[in-house]
């Protein structure tokens, strides 16, 4: 129920057409009757105080969901003040910044899409009566009461395709005053409202996140210790050293080479990898290290070790 | 039959006084608001024309966006208080209040040429400079043309009051204090960082907005040596 409420919900906002997948980050609070649906019948009727914050992530045609990283933290008091941090990276952006391996991945760019699709940010505060009719994508609403929300949308118009590249760090305070719970220090010197909007895409986005500080600042918004984020890229290090070592030519996985480094100084084979020789030889080594990063993330330390012991 | 009109002319009195303070009131809410002005907006997002007939108020702003020079930041704004007639090539709207409309547009520097600054004049005689001033008679300006040409638009709009519109992604009805910004990123390698300290009502404000943003060049592909 929540999650078509924050569908619903962000549609009465989106005004974005021609693309129906999505990314998107939204957070929203109505007081009164709000309505909103399609044309021929209204899907959600709310009279109440309603909130919720949603992050969307859709999934690419092969199952896999697309590369998201960072959060949202709100804090938001009944008829007061209120802070609201966005803070995330997306597609290779996200996956920079995670230290994910990015070979093999279809990334925007690689192949052209059919029209521009702008990343949209959208905040909006309405106190009243407000009836909008439905047109292209946005779904037709009826308020009469409170609503503020806001919505970050990325659109994916290639659904086979990885999200853009997108780094984003957004900030609403109109709190008016500093506590020990405050989640920013950035106050409006009006007594009024503070915006910080900091986008960036393509290979800007790709460029901030590969910067120590906007690590930081994703990490900190995902709640993650940043130990965590630093084991996260020892481990793709390590990968990276492993699926050099058994390729000769920097492309493709070398039988032998991977055969002698499956194999321990007792002649065994590392448990269930028995069949790796066979299905990867001649095989892309971006396939390995797909494969190290699933099922074989338990023997990295060993391939690692015995990867990088001199001959 | 004295009698009869009498009583009718008692009754009469008698519901007029019912309805006088409903009556004062509307009369009072018509003056403030024809006491406040009224006006027709005129605007063209293909040429970045804006026209305002009547009483209110156009502005522009152009300052640059980054230490290179790249890239300009322009920034529009239309207030009308009162009566507001808003017609476009593609949209419609009608607004009885106070309406503030902001546009800010990052846009290629060598784009700035075609610039023109609001000007006034009254039936088209004595033109003088009118940028962030209230105005009566007739106000022009020529902003840039925002379709394609802009690497990121950031639209506020406020309204107070009684709005309707049609078109231009604006179909609506309201009877309501309500403000929206939207911010769209087109340009597909840009760094954009908006920094706004705004009063709480309408809670934008593009103009003392601190702007930085950055287009990253496509990296030059390496030609392999010996390739002229």
């Amino acid at each position: 129920m929540r999650y078509a409420l924050a569908i619903f919900g962000t549609a009465a906002l989106v005004l974005v057409a021609g693309c129906r997948n999505r990314v998107v980050f939204t957070t929203q609070t109505s007081l009164g009757l709000d309505v909103s649906g399609t044309a021929q019948l209204p899907n959600k009727v709310s009279m109440s105080y309603n909130r919720f914050e949603v992050a969307l992530v859709p999934r690419k045609t092969n199952g896999e969901a697309h590369a998201v990283y960072g959060g949202l933290d709100a804090d938001v008091k009944f008829f007061a003040g209120h802070t609201i941090k966005q803070t995330f990276a997306t597609g290779k952006a996200a996956m920079l910044a995670t230290g994910a391996p990015t070979n093999g991945v279809d990334f925007p760019g690689a192949r052209k899409v059919s029209s521009d699709h702008p990343l949209v940010f959208l905040t909006a505060t309405t106190f009243g009566l407000h009836l909008t009719a439905g047109e292209k994508e946005m779904s037709p609403n009826l308020l009469l009461g409170y609503r503020r929300s806001e919505a970050a949308v990325i659109p994916v118009p290639e659904p086979a395709q990885e999200v853009r590249s997108v780094y984003a760090d957004i900030l609403i305070n109109s709190s008016v005053n500093t506590n020990n719970t405050s989640i920013t220090t950035n106050f409006s010197a009006l007594r009024g409202v503070r915006i910080k909007q900091s986008f960036a895409t393509g290979r800007a986005a790709d460029a901030l996140a590969g910067t120590s500080a906007v690590q930081a600042k994703l990490a900190n918004a995902a709640s993650l210790d940043p130990r965590v984020v630093a084991e996260l890229k020892g481990k793709d290090a390590k990968r990276k050293m492993v699926v050099n070592a058994v390729s000769k030519d920097g492309i493709t996985v070398d039988a032998n080479l991977l055969k002698k480094l499956l194999t321990g100084s007792d002649g065994k084979l590392l448990p269930q990898t028995e069949d790796w020789v066979q299905d990867f030889e001649g095989k892309s080594i971006s396939d390995f290290e797909k494969e190290l990063l699933l099922e074989g993330d338990r023997h990295l330390d060993v391939l690692f070790e015995r990867a990088t012991k001199p001959e | 039959m004295t009698r009869r009109f009498e009583q009718g002319l008692i009754t009469l009195t008698r519901c007029h006084r019912r309805l006088l303070p409903l009556a004062f009131t509307l009369g009072i809410g018509l003056l403030i608001v024809a006491a406040c002005g009224c006006a027709v907006h005129y605007r063209n997002p293909n040429t970045g024309t804006e026209q305002l007939w009547g009483f209110g108020q156009l502005r522009l702003q152009v300052q640059s966006a980054g230490a290179t020079g790249q890239l300009a930041v322009v920034t529009s704004g239309c207030r009308v208080p009162g009566l507001c007639l808003d017609v476009g090539r593609d949209h419609f709207g009608i607004a009885l209040g106070y309406v503030n409309r902001q546009q800010m547009l990052i846009v290629s520097s060598n784009q700035l040429a075609t610039l023109e600054f609001p000007t006034n004049s009254v039936a088209g005689l004595f033109p003088r400079a009118a940028n962030s001033r209230w105005m009566i008679g007739r106000v022009g300006m020529r902003s840039v043309r925002q379709e394609r040409t802009a690497q990121a638009i950031i639209t506020g709009r406020a309204l107070v009051g009684l709005g309707a519109g049609l078109g231009g992604g604006e179909t609506s009805l309201s009877l309501a204090m309500d403000t929206r910004q939207q911010a769209v990123v087109g340009d597909a390698d840009l760094w954009l960082e908006l920094d706004q300290v705004a009063s709480p009502w309408p809670g934008f404000d593009f103009f003392t907005a601190a702007v930085h943003a950055d287009a990253v060049a496509a990296p030059t592909p390496v030609k392999p040596t010996g390739e002229p």
